[in-house]
C-alpha cells in the first residue's frame, strides 16, 4: 500500500468540451490548441495567435500586435510580420473523434450491421427457418402436409418451407410487407389489449377456421353437449419439436374446472342421453363398456386430475357388466380349480395371465377365446370312455349336426379308431357302432341328446362328467347352459345369446397395461377375489378392494405432482374420433 | 447499504412479486398473456433506453441523473424476470428466439458488469488518489513529461553528472511518454512504479546529497505518472464497457420491432387485408 497520491496540479479554470465530437489533434501529445477542431472536425489553428491591428490617433498605418494568450505564453517577442500575419505559424493537426463521437459511430455501425442482418436473414430463402419459433410436428413438415398446403392455400408456387408455413400462417409466402400486413389486421389487434384480455384460451381464431379445420375434418371437436368449439391451438401448441407438446391441464380445466360452464353445456341437451354418443367405441369391431350417462348430464367441476376427479362412472349404483357368459373369477383364482403345469409335472392355481395375455401393442389385452383360454379345462368331453371325442364349440346347430344324427356319431367313433391306429374296417366300424349306441343308451337319443348338451348348466348332475381324466383332472362338461345363456327362438330353435366380453372397459380413457407390469393385477383388480358374478365390474373401486386407495386414487396414489407422471391428455382424448 | 438501495430493492422485490402472483393468476386462463407481458417488457426496455436520452439533455428537468440510474440498475433487475415470465420460463424457441434472449443477455449481461464496475472503480479512484479529469489526463501527463525532462536536463547543468540523464533516458523517457501498465493498473493485481523506486535508490547510493534531492523529485514524478495511469486505465474502463452496452441496447430494441411485427403477423388471430 502506499499513501494516496494529491491530485496533480492543473488549470481548474481551464474550460472542457467532452461533449464535443471532435479534439484537436494534439491532444494525445498532451499539447492541444486553444481553439479546437470545427464542428465538422477540421483544424482551425493556423497560426499561434491571429494580430490585432492597432492604429493610434494620427497614424494612417497602424501597427500589428501579438495576440497569444496568456496561457500560451502572452505575445511573442517577435511578433507579427508586416502585413498582419502571425510569425510563429502552427502546422496544421488532423483532429480525431472524441470518446462519446466515437462511441456514436460504433452504435450507428451496430445499427447499421442489425439492420442489415435482420433483413438479410428476412428475406433469404432461410428466412422461414430463422424466424420459425421452433420445429414443427412431424406430420406438418411431411411432404404429404405441404402437398395438401399447397393445394388448398398455396401462395403461387412458394417453395418449401414457405409453402409450409402458408397452411397455418397466411402472412407466410410473402415478405416483409405482408408480414407487416398481416400483423396490422390481426384480431384482436396489437393495441387493442381490451379485447385481447378478453380472449380466452378455447376461443376458436381465424387459424382454427381457416386452416385447422380445412384438413382435419373427420374430428369432432369434444363431446356433442360442448356448444362451444374449442380452439385448436390452445391444446395443440405447434413448435415444439417433432411432437406436439401435450395439452397442458388448464386447457381442459378451463371448462372441467367451471361449474358455470359444465352446466350450460349440460343445460344445452344436446346428445341426449345416449351414453354412445358421447363415448363411442372408436375403432370397429370393438366391444367398448357402455356406461349409461350420469343424472346430471355432466361431470363434476374439479380442479385437478389428482384432486376431485370423479370416480370411474362404470362403478355407480346399477350399473353391471351385463355380460351373459358366466364366469366365476373368485372360483378360478381358489384352490378349486387347479392348472396341470406338464413341465413340472404338478399343478398350480390359475394366474390372471393365463386368460388375460397381452395384445401386440401390451396397451391392452387380446381377447378371451374359449379355445385359446378355456378348452384347456372345459374341453366338451361327452364319453367318458373315449375321452378324445370332444363337442366343437359354436352355434347349437352345429351341435346338433355333430351328435343328433347316428350316423354322424358313427363317423367320429370311426375316426377315432382310425387315429389310434386301428386299419381294420370291420373292427373300426364295431368300435363306432359300440360306442355310439352306448352313448345312446346313455345319453339319450337324437334330438334328447341335443337338448341335454345344450341345455344342461347345473354341473351337479354330471351326465357329461368325463369322470374326472385322472391325469389331467378334466372340469366337468356340464352343458352348453353351464356357461352360456341358452334358450329358445320363436320357432322353438336352441339360441345361445353371443357373450360379450369388453374390450375397453373405459372407452373414454386409456391406459397402457404394459407401462404398469411392476404393479400386481390384484393391486388395482384385487375385487375379482370375492367375484363370483359376471356381473361384477372388477375395476378399481371405490370401496377400496384393491391394495391401493381405490377407485381413481388407485391412479391419483402415484400419479400426483411430485409422483409418476401424467396428465389428462394421459388418460384421454379430447376429441371424439368417429368409428371409421 | 444506503436507505435509496434499501427502498430500491424493496420496491424492486415486491414488483416481481406481484409479476409472479399475476403470472400465475393469468397464466391458465389467458392465452393473450405472452403478448402483455411482452408489450410490458418492450416498455420496460424503452424506459432503461430513455435513460442515455437523459444523459444528453441534461438542460432539461428531467431529475437526478443518479436517481435515473438508480431505477435504470432495479428497473433491468426487473426485466429480466419478465422476460423469464413472457418466455414462459422455458427456453426460448428458434434462432430468431435465441437471438433475441442471446441480444438481451449480452444487454442485461454488460449492464451488470458495468454496473459492479462503476461501483467498484470509484472506490478505488479514491483509494489511490490523484483525482483528475479524464479529459486533462493527456495534458498532464504532457506537463508530467516536460517537468521530469528538466529535471534530467537540470541534473547535468547543475551536478556535472550524467547519471540522472542517462537513466532518465534509458528508462522513463519511454514510461512518461504515454500511458503504461494499463492492465496492471486495470486489475489492480500489481504495483508497477515499484521496481522504479528500486532501482531509484540503488542510482542513490553513487550520488551527491544534491543530486539525490533531484533523484527524490524525479521519484516524485513517476509517482505522480504512475497515479495518471491507473486514472487513465481505470477511467477508461468506466467508459468502454458502455461500447457495449449501448449499442447492442439498439440492436435489441430493433430485433424487438421485428419480433412484435411476426408475433402478430404469425399469429392466431392474424389475416391479410
Amino acid at each position: 500500500m502506499h499513501d494516496p497520491l494529491p491530485a496533480p496540479r492543473f488549470d481548474r479554470s481551464k474550460y472542457e468540451r467532452p461533449n464535443d465530437a471532435w479534439v484537436c489533434g494534439r491532444l494525445c501529445e498532451g499539447q492541444p490548441c486553444h481553439l479546437g477542431p470545427s464542428p465538422g472536425g477540421a483544424c482551425r489553428t493556423r497560426a499561434e495567435c491571429r494580430p490585432l491591428l492597432e492604429v493610434s490617433p494620427g497614424e494612417s498605418k497602424g501597427r500589428w500586435k501579438c495576440t497569444r494568450s496568456k496561457e500560451a505564453g502572452g505575445p511573442c517577442e517577435n511578433g507579427p510580420d508586416p502585413v498582419g500575419g502571425c510569425g510563429r505559424p502552427v502546422v496544421p493537426c488532423v483532429p480525431e473523434r472524441s470518446l462519446r463521437q466515437q462511441r456514436g459511430r460504433v452504435t450507428a455501425a451496430v445499427i447499421a450491421l442489425t439492420v442489415g442482418g435482420l433483413l438479410l436473414l428476412c428475406t433469404g430463402p432461410w428466412r422461414y427457418r430463422f424466424i420459425s419459433p421452433g420445429p414443427v410436428s412431424v406430420p406438418h413438415r411431411s411432404p404429404g402436409f405441404s402437398e395438401l398446403t399447397r393445394r388448398h392455400f398455396g401462395p403461387g408456387g412458394a417453395a418449401a418451407p414457405a409453402a409450409d408455413c402458408a397452411g397455418c400462417h397466411p402472412a407466410a409466402g410473402g415478405g416483409l410487407t405482408r408480414w407487416v400486413q398481416a400483423a396490422a389486421n390481426t384480431r384482436p389487434g396489437a393495441f387493442e389489449w381490451a379485447r385481447m384480455a378478453r380472449t380466452t384460451p378455447d376461443q376458436p381464431t381465424r387459424m382454427d377456421e381457416r386452416n385447422c379445420l380445412t384438413c382435419h375434418q373427420q374430428y369432432d371437436r369434444h363431446q356433442p353437449h360442448v356448444v362451444q368449439a374449442h380452439s385448436c391451438a390452445d391444446c395443440h401448441r405447434e413448435h415444439r419439436g417433432d411432437r406436439m407438446a401435450a395439452p397442458s391441464d388448464d386447457s381442459c380445466a378451463s371448462c372441467h374446472n367451471n361449474e358455470a360452464r359444465l352446466s350450460e353445456f349440460a343445460a344445452a341437451g344436446v346428445g341426449g342421453g345416449d351414453p354412445l354418443t358421447f363415448h363411442p367405441p372408436g375403432r370397429a369391431g370393438l366391444i367398448a363398456f357402455v356406461t349409461p350417462r350420469s343424472t346430471p348430464g355432466r361431470p363434476p367441476a374439479f380442479a385437478h386430475y389428482w384432486d376431485g376427479h370423479p370416480d370411474f362412472g362404470l362403478h355407480r349404483p346399477g350399473v353391471v357388466d351385463s355380460n351373459t357368459l358366466r364366469f366365476n373369477h373368485e372360483m378360478h383364482l381358489g384352490d378349486t380349480v387347479k392348472l396341470r403345469d406338464a413341465a413340472r409335472g404338478d399343478s398350480r392355481n390359475l394366474a390372471c395371465t393365463d386368460c388375460h395375455q397381452a395384445d401386440s401393442t401390451g396397451a391392452y389385452f387380446a381377447r378371451i377365446r374359449f379355445q385359446q383360454h378355456c378348452q384347456t379345462c372345459h374341453s366338451l368331453q361327452f364319453d367318458p370312455v373315449n375321452p378324445e371325442v370332444k363337442l366343437p364349440h359354436g352355434p347349437p346347430p352345429l351341435v346338433r349336426a355333430t351328435v343328433a344324427s347316428l350316423a354322424t356319431l358313427q363317423t367320429r367313433y370311426a375316426e377315432l379308431a382310425r387315429s389310434r391306429g386301428e386299419t381294420d374296417r370291420a373292427r373300426i366300424d364295431d368300435f363306432a357302432r359300440t360306442s355310439s349306441a352306448r352313448v345312446r343308451q346313455l345319453l339319450g337319443t337324437g334330438e334328447e341328446l341335443v337338448d341335454l348338451i345344450l341345455f344342461t348348466g347345473d354341473p351337479r348332475r354330471r351326465m357329461f362328467a368325463a369322470d374326472h381324466d385322472q391325469a389331467g383332472k378334466r372340469a366337468h362338461y356340464a352343458g352348453c347352459a353351464y356357461c352360456h345363456e341358452v334358450g329358445r327362438d320363436s320357432a322353438g330353435q336352441a339360441v345361445v345369446t353371443p357373450p360379450k366380453i369388453p374390450d375397453r372397459w373405459l372407452p373414454g380413457g386409456r391406459f397402457h397395461h404394459a407401462k404398469h407390469a411392476q404393479v400386481d393385477c390384484l393391486d388395482c383388480h384385487g375385487s375379482v377375489r370375492r367375484s363370483s358374478r359376471t356381473a361384477d365390474i372388477n375395476l378399481p373401486h371405490q370401496s377400496g378392494d384393491a391394495g391401493l386407495a381405490g377407485g381413481i386414487k388407485t391412479c391419483t396414489s402415484c400419479h400426483k405432482p411430485r409422483g409418476a407422471p401424467a396428465n389428462c391428455a394421459t388418460c384421454h382424448s379430447f376429441h371424439l374420433l368417429k368409428p371409421l | 447499504m444506503s436507505g435509496r438501495r434499501v427502498t430500491g430493492s424493496l420496491l424492486c422485490l415486491a414488483g416481481s412479486g406481484v409479476l409472479i402472483v399475476l403470472w400465475r393468476h393469468f397464466a391458465p386462463t389467458l392465452r393473450t398473456l405472452p403478448y402483455f407481458t411482452g408489450w410490458a417488457l418492450l416498455a420496460v426496455m424503452l424506459f432503461l433506453t430513455l435513460y442515455n436520452a437523459r444523459k444528453k439533455l441534461p438542460f432539461l428537468p428531467l431529475g437526478r441523473s443518479g436517481t435515473w440510474l438508480q431505477l435504470h440498475a432495479y428497473v433491468g433487475n426487473f426485466s429480466a424476470l419478465l422476460l423469464l415470465a413472457h418466455l414462459s420460463w422455458r427456453p426460448p424457441g428458434g434462432w430468431f428466439g435465441a437471438t433475441l434472449v442471446a441480444l438481451y443477455v449480452a444487454v442485461a449481461g454488460s449492464g451488470i458488469l458495468g454496473l459492479w464496475w462503476s461501483r467498484r472503480v470509484p472506490r478505488r479512484l479514491t483509494d489511490g488518489g490523484g483525482e483528475v479529469l479524464f479529459e486533462r489526463i493527456p495534458v498532464i501527463r504532457r506537463e508530467l513529461q516536460t517537468r521530469a525532462e528538466a529535471l534530467a536536463l537540470e541534473s547535468v547543468q547543475a551536478g556535472g553528472t550524467m547519471a540522472i540523464a542517462e537513466f532518465y533516458r534509458l528508462h522513463l523517457a519511454d514510461f512518461f511518454r504515454a500511458s503504461r501498465n494499463f492492465a496492471a493498473h486495470l486489475t489492480g493485481f500489481s504495483e508497477p512504479a515499484n521496481p522504479w523506486r528500486g532501482r531509484l535508490e540503488d542510482l542513490g547510493r553513487f550520488l551527491t546529497p544534491d543530486q539525490n534531492q533531484q533523484l527524490r523529485e524525479l521519484s516524485d514524478l513517476i509517482r505522480q505518472k504512475d497515479g495518471l495511469d491507473r486514472q487513465y486505465a481505470l477511467q477508461w474502463s468506466l467508459k468502454a464497457w458502455l461500447f457495449v452496452h449501448v449499442p447492442l441496447t439498439y440492436s435489441l430494441l430493433l430485433a424487438t420491432g421485428l419480433h412484435v411485427v411476426l408475433v402478430h403477423g404469425f399469429a392466431p388471430g392474424a389475416g391479410l387485408p
